[in-house]
């Protein structure tokens, strides 16, 4: 019987070792970041703006570092928002507000009040072995001086603050759409009006429902945001990595190292990477319920957010964001549109490597390609809109160059 | 001795079950896209549905919903069109019904296997509100409301139907379980969700409305009453749906209580109620007495005599009721009609708990739905609880404070609140007697989505059932469940104040925006 037992579970293990899986895709480090919306409260929707900004999520390529201020307003054009150049009044605010200490505060997560400190995010999202990583922490090994540094490097070095500058595009002519949106409201979203009633009150009034619908659609048709994004990167080096673990880092209440952290919060900084410009191009409204806008305003935003994302990846390579590869055959991974893959794209395959000491390293073996047939549309609201590929769940490569991919293995666009 | 383990028969086999579990897919399709153009083909790459669409998405099991343009049709995983490209789909709820349209004014419904469930004829098609509670909140005339953003969210059992572009009232009433009409559309201003086979009507003729029921299955209808108003200003309900084989109707001096053929079978009644978890109608008249009567319009056995009775929120599996005798006193009935607890009481709550209050000589006590005397009469007041077999009740002490009672073993704690909610999974929420407020008020102000600023006296902190403190921070007592699951992720353990801190900054982020130009001040950071 007991062998019996055995030989099932072998079969078992077998036959799901034969049947393709799918690697864990959430097992790779990212890097992290924290988003930053400036409101323009003298604009017309920008409340829209504001709730449709919370509602967007990190992408999933990063780790989320956001702190607890997420939106700040302006209630007149930003001052050099059209510049390349650093941006004055947005370093002036992260620098008056010590965002850069807040940030290194969230990577340990440090009690305010106290001052106690851990390692838990560090060692999760660098995916450290926790145990051995307490252990040469308390030895004090070469060895664990070295996960330090690594941790560093790879995770605390690579975190980032977008700072986004949201402007509706106001449409100073607009073309009455009201036929037409009626027609597409009744022929497109035929079915929205089945199982859709009024009250008594509204019975005599379907007409002057229908207008304020069309002025709805109208609005809806033509939403349109420039987004302006200042990307700026935690400043994480040896000299400050020493005085923040030497003087500051405490792993239980500590007052004087509470105090410590306090006055060298000034210290910290952010510099600037730079900035893109969204294209302020059309979104389709094909998809969005016309009974609630407010979608489409959210697909706007987040759109031209990830479109915003994708810029800044291809101009620094620091925000690139790697991906695990899901399948070798054929070589898949979750990624596409949203993240800027293109007939034109090509990515590096990276090996991770770990070293004795413990440190992680990524070596290229290769380089890929998508099947320019076969790029997924993940854009946000993809499938609603009914749009070719938004149901592929990943993108199909080619290898170009070098050895054969493997699950596991991470692409960077090149 | 063990017989070894051949590995090649144990690859051969397992190399069998990996081609039957991967056959469970062999009628898996997949997209294949040609520029613009979306089709789906085998795991062999042969076409299956032609790359000649817009965009295809799942529809059920192994059905697909293909798209060219506005219009959309259905297929099958053969590539076989089961229902042609020319109509106008929305999603399928989760139910597994969609309405669908072959263009303006002709609407119907389908389901996840693509039959139809009514055909696409009608100009509109009205669900009933799915809130109960609307049905008597607002005043007669103005029924349902059904607007909403999303489609098909009640059960749709029945549905409305009008064909009159202009006139979205003189519905008609369809089964949609077989697409039969049951009142045909023009004969009534307005209908309601039929109840026991039942549905009221209303019809208005210049400044008169008349109402009455139509029965559903027999189409026969009759009029009940009629008023000299139009029927949105109708101020006060008319007639209650059927429940069983009564209903009760207003003329405007009292309610009176008729069947299924409109005779009327009791009359004279002040109020009237209907409990559905006990199926039972409550009826007071203007002399005091009380008439407790079943769904058939017969006195309910060993409640009679009565002159009042609670119904509880939520029966539970308890069948008590609390009724007040001709004396004044109260005490608990079965719903059999056996006495459960003496008529002694001055006064009782009862509430979604198994555990109900009594008032003695002014005092108050506790006991359980069999009648038991948990704790005798003897607190200035208690607060009911709300889960079934409570361990912890509140009381009132002689200051007025309000304190923990262990009701298993009558243990009372010192510690004394100014204000206590019920226990729930082991958390309280408490006001302290003296509480400081500092930047905790600003943060547990804004998590109720307002920025107008909360009274304090609706500020405290959470503890456990022992008293110690596991929120520390001054929060309302709405966000308890959420604080509950930190504490879960937490093992149990409570949160410190930093912890806390950022909870509330998480849950007020909402709300907060701050001017670019200054300095945040540091109480609004979580780090």
């Amino acid at each position: 019987m007991t062998g019996t037992i055995k030989t099932v579970i072998i079969l078992l293990l077998l036959s799901a070792a034969l049947c393709s899986t799918a690697q864990d895709e959430n097992r790779y480090r990212r890097s992290s970041i924290y988003s930053i919306l400036i409101n323009h409260s003298e604009q017309n929707f920008s409340e829209d703006i504001r709730k449709a900004f919370l509602k967007i999520p990190v992408p999933d390529k990063y780790n989320d570092h956001n702190l607890s201020v997420k939106v700040v307003t302006l209630g007149k054009k930003l001052s050099g928002a059209s510049s390349d150049k650093e941006n004055e009044q947005i370093t002036a605010f992260l620098d008056s507000n010590q965002i850069a200490s807040r940030l290194v505060g969230r990577w340990f997560n440090r009690d305010i009040y106290t001052g106690e400190c851990n390692m838990d995010l560090v060692k999760e999202r660098g995916m450290y072995d926790a145990t051995e990583f307490d252990k040469e922490m308390a030895a004090r090994s070469t060895r664990g001086i070295a996960l330090l540094e690594d941790a560093g490097e790879d995770l605390i070095g690579n975190t980032f603050v977008l700072v986004n500058d949201i402007r509706y595009v106001d449409k100073s002519k607009t073309t009455m759409w009201v036929g037409i949106g009626l027609a597409i409201l009744s022929a497109g979203a035929g079915a929205a009006m089945v199982a859709n009633g009024a009250s008594l009150s509204q019975v005599n009034s379907f007409n002057q429902s229908a207008q304020n619908l069309a002025t709805t659609i109208q609005n809806i048709k033509g939403f349109k945001v420039k987004i302006n994004t200042f990307l700026y990167r935690l400043v994480w080096d040896k000299e400050v990595a020493s005085a923040f673990y030497e003087n500051q880092y405490s792993n239980a209440p500590d007052e004087a190292k509470r105090l410590a952290f306090e006055a060298a919060r000034a210290g910290y900084r952010l510099e600037y990477v730079g900035k893109v410009e969204s294209r302020a191009s059309e979104t389709s409204y094909v998809g969005v319920n016309l009974y609630d806008p407010q979608a489409m305003v959210r697909k706007v935003c987040q759109r031209a957010l990830d479109e915003n994302i994708v810029d800044l990846q291809t101009e620094f390579e620091a925000f690139r964001t790697r991906t695990p590869i899901l399948t070798s055959e054929p070589i898949t991974a979750s990624i596409g549109l949203k993240e800027g893959v293109s007939k034109k794209s090509k990515f590096e395959v990276l090996e991770r490597v770990e070293k004795e000491d413990g440190t992680i390293s990524y070596k290229r073996v290769g380089v890929i390609a998508p099947d320019p047939d076969l790029i997924w549309d993940n854009r946000y609201m993809a499938v609603e809109e009914g749009a070719p590929n938004s149901l592929l769940g990943k993108t199909t490569f080619h290898k170009v160059s070098g050895s054969a991919p493997m699950p596991g293995m991470l692409i960077r666009e090149m | 001795m063990k017989t070894p383990i051949h590995i090649g028969k144990l690859l051969l086999i397992s190399l069998l079950m990996s081609v039957v579990m991967q056959s469970a897919y062999a009628e898996r399709l997949y997209y294949r896209t040609k520029g613009n153009k979306v089709g789906m083909v085998d795991a062999r790459g042969n076409v299956v549905i032609p790359i000649a669409y817009n965009s295809i998405e799942p529809w059920g099991e192994n059905l697909y919903k293909v798209q060219k343009g506005f219009k959309s049709g259905i297929c099958n995983n053969k590539g076989q069109i089961v229902i042609p490209v020319k109509y106008y789909f929305h999603r399928l709820n989760d139910k597994g019904l969609a309405a669908i349209a072959l263009g303006v004014n002709k609407n119907g419904l389908i389901d996840a296997e693509a039959h139809f469930i009514l055909p696409c004829e009608y100009k509109y098609l009205y669900e009933f509100d799915g809130d109960a509670s609307k049905l008597a909140a607002f005043g007669e005339g103005s029924y349902n409301s059904f607007e909403r953003e999303e489609l098909l969210i009640t059960d749709c059992r029945y549905m409305c139907f009008s064909n009159s572009i202009n006139n979205l009232t003189k519905c008609g009433l369809l089964d949609v379980t077989n697409g039969k009409v049951l009142i045909p559309a023009g004969q009534y201003n307005c209908i309601l969700k039929p109840v026991s086979g039942m549905s009221r009507y209303y019809n208005t003729k210049r400044s008169n409305t008349t109402y009455g029921y139509v029965n559903i299955e027999t189409g026969e209808s009759f009029e009940v009453g009629s008023i000299d108003s139009k029927l949105d200003n109708i101020k006060y309900m008319t007639h209650s749906d059927f429940h069983g084989n009564v209903a009760a109707v207003n003329n405007g001096n009292a309610w009176h209580i008729i069947n299924r053929s409109g005779e009327t079978i009791r009359n004279n009644y002040n109020d009237i109620r209907f409990n559905p978890p006990a199926h039972i109608w409550v009826g007071h008249r203007g002399d005091g007495t009380l008439d407790v009567f079943d769904e058939d319009g017969r006195d309910k056995a060993g409640f009679q005599g009565y002159t009042d009775i609670v119904f509880p929120d939520d029966m539970g599996d308890r069948k008590v009721f609390p009724l007040k005798n001709t004396e004044g006193k109260w005490g608990l009935l079965s719903l059999e009609g056996t006495a459960i607890a003496p008529f002694l009481y001055q006064e009782v709550r009862i509430g979604c708990s198994n555990v109900i209050a009594v008032r003695k000589d002014g005092l108050w006590g506790f006991m359980n739905s069999q009648g038991k005397q948990l704790v005798k009469c003897k607190y200035a007041d208690v607060e009911m609880p709300v889960e079934q077999d409570p361990a912890y009740v509140w009381y009132k002490d002689a200051h007025g404070f309000w304190c923990q009672l262990n009701l298993n073993t009558g243990k009372e704690s010192p510690t004394e609140y100014a204000n206590a909610e019920p226990f729930r999974d082991g958390l309280a929420w408490v006001r302290p007697r003296e509480m400081t407020f500092g930047g905790g008020v600003l943060d547990a102000a804004l998590t109720t989505n307002s920025t107008d600023s909360i009274s304090e006296s609706k500020l405290g902190i959470i503890i456990n059932e022992q008293g110690e403190v596991m929120f520390p921070e001054a929060v309302t007592s709405e966000l308890l469940p959420k604080i509950k699951s930190l504490i879960v992720k937490k093992g149990g353990g409570a949160l410190n104040r930093a912890e806390a801190h950022r909870f509330l900054l998480q849950q007020s982020a909402e709300n907060r925006m701050y001017p670019m130009n200054t300095k945040i001040d540091d109480n609004d950071w979580d780090y």
